[in-house]
């Protein structure tokens, strides 16, 4: 009975943690907004690890990749998955270079308009422009020594892909830590940042194809 | 006139046979197996894959997770490397249910066309109707609806599915293995379409 231990512990946990999850005061929001802005505007780079965690209703097993990911104020975005294959994905001037294990191309057939849209989404969640973006209806919670926005898409374009994105902060350094998109099917995708250094110096070669 | 009509029947009945049947021999069934397995997706499990499909030089990439539900059907995603979900239907021997589609994929060519081809891959245990030779591998061919699919096997090992009709191929798939004689490498080419579909497993 595996899988219903599994969904009993999901069901459990998310029931804990919706309990647990305390909407924000007015003054707080302020508060933490504030100091987003200002810890992103300190923020000129950031160099981390990821871990990704796909889940699908039908998949008992979790699909998880790794790698690294570098930032450089204001919309420089490399994506370097690691494990369990090799690509990357930098985004770059408005567009995008993707390096499929040697492969390289610059547009990609379907998911082009989606991946603009993630390039904006990766970038503004590092520099916490997503909180005050207005494509976005978002709510503040907070749980366990970290900040929670939610926030929903309002454009149709997005809210084909996703129903609700949330950014999870440190309470403490005021960086995003994890970021969860929920599909309108329940389906998500955790990405979970890791190992980070705020404002190592970084090599231009970084974001070159 | 009646010989040219003749020699012109004749001539179009050669045209039309399958090019793919010249270098077969049939041997019968008494000795092939009744049923024929497909090794890479014998198991009912879920299998995924690291894709790259090119449509009429238009590359797509991502993730195909396929799960296995019987001999004949099975649950498919196609995700980004990012985990955004672009399709997700459910195959069975004769049809599919959508479950998600991007608007762009969202189109009953693309949806049928898939279908289609994890149909084929996948399929296991179909009944052999016919068995051939062709120098030293053995070659089976099922019935899948209205497509005649021949494996071609060397050494026990699955190297090729070929699906036809009665006149033409329309799909080919090759299977290859690295040096200690795991599946590496998947690759699907329709003959009637500019469509590539590359699948290389994820462990």
């Amino acid at each position: 009975m595996p899988i219903l231990k599994f969904t009993f512990f999901v069901l459990f946990f998310t029931c804990f943690l919706s309990w647990s999850q305390q909407p924000l005061s007015k003054k707080e929001e302020l508060d933490f907004l504030k100091q987003v802005r200002e810890t992103s505007e300190l923020t000129k780079t950031l160099k981390g690890t990821f871990l990704q965690t796909k889940q699908l209703s039908f998949l008992e097993k979790r699909i998880e990749s790794t790698g690294d990911f570098y930032y450089q104020t204001p919309n420089l975005v490399k994506w370097e998955y690691k494990e369990p294959y090799l690509y990357s994905v930098i985004f770059k001037n408005g567009s995008l270079l993707i390096n499929d294990n040697g492969k390289k191309q610059d547009v990609d057939l379907a998911s082009n308009k989606l991946f603009e849209k993630l390039s904006d989404l990766i970038a503004n969640s590092m520099n916490g422009k997503m909180l005050t973006d207005t494509d976005f209806s978002t709510s503040f919670f907070k749980n366990n020594g970290e900040i929670m926005a939610r926030l929903i898409p309002q454009q149709k374009q997005l809210a084909e892909f996703f129903k609700a994105i949330e950014l999870h902060f440190n309470e403490n350094s005021f960086l995003v830590g994890k970021v969860k998109l929920i599909e309108q099917s329940g389906d998500f995708t955790l990405i979970e940042l890791q190992n980070l250094q705020q404002n190592p110096s970084l090599d231009a070669s970084v974001f070159t194809h | 006139m009646r010989r040219f009509l003749l020699i012109s029947t004749c001539f179009l009945l050669v045209s039309c046979g399958l090019p793919l049947l010249k270098n077969l021999e049939e041997t019968g069934l008494i000795n092939a197996p009744k049923s024929i397995e497909n090794p890479y997706f014998k198991e009912l499990d879920s299998y995924l894959f690291k894709s790259s499909i090119s449509i009429y030089n238009h590359d797509l990439s991502g993730i195909l997770v396929i799960k296995k539900l019987s001999d004949t059907s099975s649950r498919v995603a196609f995700t980004t490397e990012f985990g955004n979900t672009l399709l997700d239907m459910t195959i069975t021997q004769n049809s599919y249910e959508k479950h998600f589609a991007i608007n762009k994929l969202d189109k009953k060519i693309i949806l049928r066309t898939l279908a289609k081809d994890i149909r084929t891959l996948t399929a296991n245990h179909l009944k052999t109707q016919k068995a051939f030779r062709q120098g030293e591998k053995e070659v089976l061919m099922a019935n899948l609806n209205k497509f005649q699919v021949y494996f071609f096997f060397s050494d026990n090992q699955l190297e090729e599915i070929v699906k036809t009709t009665k006149n033409s191929e329309k799909l080919k798939i090759q299977f290859s293995q690295d040096e200690v004689g795991q599946l590496n490498l998947i690759n699907l080419a329709h003959e009637d379409i500019d469509l590539h579909i590359q699948l290389r497993p994820i462990d």
